[in-house]
């Protein structure tokens, strides 16, 4: 409010610049840890013996063992020798093949039980409504692993499945180590994504219009074919299209329900990692990069021709589940989707429930907190290469907590650059935002090769520890999730109120925390609960890290334990799924809901 | 546009407020195009204009909020260049009030003293007080914004925007979200408020009448430009320029070629009807140096334009009547062209009306 330049203290003039040293910070930390890393991988992959070449790459496509009938073609067999096997709808053994063939059923098994979801939830009213409408965020916080260790209970040999079965005197399925229990998990994972962004859509479509098409003389069948479906594919061919970006970059499920018959690009990935072979694995995943972001480029280039969809000025009315009347009319739709909610319920609530019923049995059948014990007892049997449950958990919480004192900083940061309007934003947005495309497995093998292995500098070796290296991948995961729930709020803001607080003397710093930050509090508590549960869950970049260290996580140890006892990792897995059950109550009481079914 | 008169640098009365040929570009478009005046201390100085005349653009570029592109903004003889908001001696109240909606009344009149002390050695609890009650809002510190009225939302703005003691006061439309009675009362209210502190104000508005009522001086605004800077009076009564003419109050333009001059009046023939030669009173001096045959531009205030007036007199027919209680506004059909008078219900089918030769007013050459 004044002009008087003699007053100002140090403390004033650090406030001035609070926002561009923050800025400054924040790039340097995304350089850090996600371009630096990043680009690691990709030197791994294109020099080698300090020359650069597309080697690796041209093998790659031309191996049958990665690219199968795809590399035979390249290598030059005749077309008509591969053509029959290239057509046929068998499984694929190669990698990239099978990669892309689980990933598709997947994707068709998440549509058709996101779908139905959707409809349930944007034309019905019934109780419970709003918090099954809040459950599909869960698959955002929900560990992968976690869905795997609920997959081993549900369906081993005693699991609630078969014994089912074997109560009506059918069964034992072997699902274990199947295709079908992957694309299962992968439907428990992303049925609801799909349900939240064509409910989204859903929910905008305009009565208006219904009644008009209905007044013109279209019957309630061709009036949802002409007016309601043409609103809903696109957002069914985007959750589509995630889904299937997602699931081709799987790792956790596929590694902890698969076997050497069942892999995938990631899982191979890892499994070079494992043997040493940097630059096979860097270049791998660069191929995997390379599929998932062309796939992610033509739909955007699709969803940009789209035209913009009618904001409901006056939503669809919900019917009751209960039917006012006896008619086929009535009938027919709810007796399918108590088909579908028997189904919906043996996918989505038996794994959980078996999960923790598996955590308090013995392998017998009786009830027991062994389980629980062994998580607290500090030292078991001694070896040190043993993954111990207590320095699991403790350096799960820590890590949270680190990567929450360096993602929400980072995240606002970015909010406030990305709200603002400047030429060039568009170009902050997609460089801030990138790490929501790039698989885990990148940032942490290229972390492991560059600062944790050591940079050369001059001389010197800058060696960054395996923590705090997990620390930087997770707050690279989870960052983007406090940009997504802190942006929109600040966007909806009155710029006006930032522009009373700086008239009134007020830096832009000062009116940060003082007017905006307040204002979007539920949206900052949100983000930071996102990042907890991220990081809390993240599994592909704190194993690469986390090898030969004793700086494992819960699902590292769970993925650890799952293959020789199925108990202490229940056990585990309830623990990580207290957490992330907190984080998402805080999510959804906070501000989940403003994110209208994006990312 | 910058000579000093209209600058109004006179020695005994400083500018607070002086633009020197600003210009705002955004692009290609100039939003503010070579703006040049003065505000004198303790003035109430109104920019108007239609929407996107660049009035608000002007008014950010006084307070800090944009950067102007060309020429120099002056706070109390100061250059103000690179100077951000928080330094500038400016106290601001929006159309949209932003109030700070998580604080009480209290607060958010108090935020500006986190930065700066009150004035005259008060503490900061007394200047609110004093504040609050400046603006008739005695003991409601303690609610929230939330629950005020419009008019009391304004109130409160304006106490925040004062609280600081800031040398300039400036007002963005900060009327048009309120229903026109109330607008009236406030404009009253604002008027005095501005007085008794005697702080220079900048005020935007869209609202000539408004302009007209609270201003000391007026800015006239169209397409990033100034058309003419005057008082209220001279604004109403010698408009520069058609646009001004047109935009300030309801007017009627006429067109003609001088037939005759001498030292008292000008005869004009009227366009549109060459039989029609009108007498226009000669000011003692003219903006344009006129010379006969010319086409120039003149105009009469509806109240001038009398029915049945002998002089200058103009048949005419009667298109439409509106009442509007005091008055009933006539438009009239002359040869084409429409006339507004203010008549009454007597105004028969066809009429005569004429003006007094010094209520014209010559706008320029055509």
């Amino acid at each position: 409010m004044n002009s008087s330049g003699p007053r100002r203290t140090v403390r004033d003039r650090v406030e001035r610049r609070a926002l561009a040293v923050l800025a400054v910070i924040t790039t340097l930390l995304l350089v850090g840890m996600f371009y630096y890393p990043v680009g690691a991988v990709f030197r791994e992959a294109f020099f080698v013996d300090g020359r650069a070449t597309f080697g690796l790459f041209v093998e790659f496509l031309r191996d049958p063992f990665y690219f199968g009938d795809l590399a035979r073609l390249l290598r030059g067999d005749p077309l008509r020798e591969v053509l029959p096997s290239l057509l046929s709808f068998e499984r694929p053994s190669s990698i990239v093949g099978f990669t892309a063939y689980q990933a598709f059923l997947s994707t068709i098994l998440s549509v058709i039980l996101g779908v139905p979801l959707a409809y349930l939830l944007a034309r019905y009213e019934f109780r419970g409504r709003r918090t099954l409408r809040s459950l599909t965020i869960v698959p955002f916080v929900l560990p992968s692993i976690l869905v795997a260790v609920g997959f081993r209970a549900t369906f081993s040999t005693n699991g609630p499945v078969n014994t089912a079965l074997g109560f009506f005197g059918m069964g034992p399925v072997e699902l274990l180590f199947t295709l079908e229990a992957i694309v299962i998990a992968h439907a428990f994972y992303n049925a609801p994504l799909v349900a939240r962004v064509t409910l989204a859509a859903w929910e905008a479509v305009d009565a208006s219009a219904i009644e008009t098409a209905r007044s013109l003389g279209a019957g309630p069948f061709r009036a949802f074919r002409d007016v309601v479906a043409p609103q809903l594919y696109p957002s069914v061919l985007m959750g589509a299209t995630l889904t299937f970006v997602f699931t081709f970059g799987t790792f956790p499920i596929v590694l902890a329900l698969g076997d050497a018959s069942l892999m995938t690009v990631e899982v191979r990935v890892f499994r070079l990692v494992e043997r040493f072979d940097y630059a096979e694995a860097a270049a791998l995943a660069i191929i995997e990069l390379a599929i998932s972001l062309t796939i992610l480029y033509a739909y955007l280039r699709y969803e940009a021709k789209q035209t913009v969809q009618s904001r409901g000025a006056r939503p669809l009315p919900r019917r009751p589940l209960r039917p006012p009347a006896l008619t086929a009319r009535e009938l027919v739709p709810r007796i399918g989707l108590g088909v579908y909610s028997l189904v919906a319920f043996v996918l989505f609530v038996v794994p959980m429930v078996s999960l923790i019923i598996a955590s308090l049995t013995t392998d017998g059948g009786s009830w027991t907190l062994d389980n629980y014990r062994f998580l607290l007892e500090r030292q078991v049997e001694g070896a040190a290469f043993q993954v111990q449950p207590w320095p699991a958990i403790r350096n799960s919480l820590l890590f949270g907590v680190a990567t929450l004192a360096v993602a929400l900083p980072m995240g606002i940061t970015v909010s406030v650059l990305t709200t603002r309007r400047y030429r060039g934003r568009k170009v902050v947005d997609v460089v801030a935002m990138a790490p929501l495309a790039v698989s885990g497995l990148i940032v942490g093998l290229g972390l492991l090769r560059g600062p944790v292995f050591g940079i050369e500098f001059g001389g010197y070796r800058l060696i960054i520890g395996g923590a705090i290296a997990i620390v930087a991948a997770h707050a690279v995961a989870a960052y983007p999730f406090v940009v997504r729930t802190v942006a929109p709020g600040l966007q909806n803001l009155d710029p006006r109120l930032v522009e009373s607080a700086r008239s009134l003397g007020a830096s832009r710093a000062r009116a940060l925390v003082d007017i905006e930050l307040p204002l979007v509090w539920p949206g900052v508590v949100a983000g930071a609960a996102f990042v907890f549960a991220i990081s809390i869950g993240e599994f592909s970049a704190t194993v690469l890290l986390a090898t030969g260290t004793d700086q494992f996580t819960m699902p590292v140890a769970i993925e650890r334990f799952i293959g020789r006892r199925l108990g202490p990792a229940t056990a585990m897995g309830v623990v990580l799924l207290v957490v992330t059950s907190l984080s998402f109550i805080v999510i959804d009481r906070l501000g989940g809901e403003q994110r209208n079914g994006g990312l | 546009m910058a000579d000093s008169e209209q600058l109004g640098r006179t020695e005994d009365h400083p500018p607070t407020i002086v633009l020197d040929d600003v210009s705002r570009e955004y692009g290609t478009t100039k939003a503010v195009d070579g703006v040049s005046f003065a505000v004198r201390d303790g003035d109430f100085f109104t920019l108007v204009g239609p929407s996107g005349c660049g009035k608000t653009t002007t008014l950010r570029l006084v307070g800090g909020f944009e950067q102007p592109t060309a020429g120099t903004v002056e706070l109390a003889g100061q250059e103000m260049s690179g100077v951000p908001p928080e330094d500038r001696d400016t106290g601001i109240v929006f159309q949209s009030y932003a109030l700070f909606p998580h604080m009480t009344v209290r607060e958010n009149i108090a935020y500006g003293l986190n930065f700066t002390d009150p004035p005259d050695g008060q503490t900061k609890a007394e200047r609110v007080e004093e504040l609050l009650s400046l603006v008739d809002l005695d003991g409601m510190g303690e609610r929230d914004p939330d629950n005020l009225s419009g008019g009391q939302q304004q109130r409160v703005a304006l106490a925040r925007a004062l609280a600081p003691g800031p040398s300039v006061l400036l007002l963005d439309e900060p009327m048009s979200a309120l229903d026109a009675e109330l607008r009236e009362r406030l404009r009253v209210e604002l008027k005095d408020i501005q007085q008794t502190l005697g702080v220079t104000t900048l005020y935007v508005t869209h609202d000539q009448e408004e302009a007209l009522a609270i201003s000391d001086r007026v800015a006239v605004m169209r397409d990033g430009g100034i058309e003419q800077i005057g008082t209220p009076r001279e604004i109403y009564h010698q408009p520069a320029t058609r646009f001004v003419a047109e935009f300030i109050g309801d007017n009627n333009i006429f067109t003609g070629e001088i037939a005759a001059m001498n030292s008292e009046t000008l005869s004009v023939r009227l366009a549109g009807d060459a039989a029609t030669v009108v007498d226009i009173g000669r000011p003692a001096q003219l903006s344009t140096e006129l010379q006969t045959g010319e086409e120039m531009l003149f105009c009469v205030r509806p109240e001038s334009l009398v029915v049945g007036h002998e002089k200058n007199a103009l048949n005419a027919s009667v298109e439409s009547t509106e009442f509007l209680g005091e008055t009933t506004r006539v438009q009239l059909d002359w040869n084409g062209k429409t006339l507004l008078v203010h008549g009454d219900e007597t105004v028969g089918e066809r009429t005569s009306v004429g003006f007094d030769p010094k209520n014209a007013h010559i706008i320029g050459r055509l």
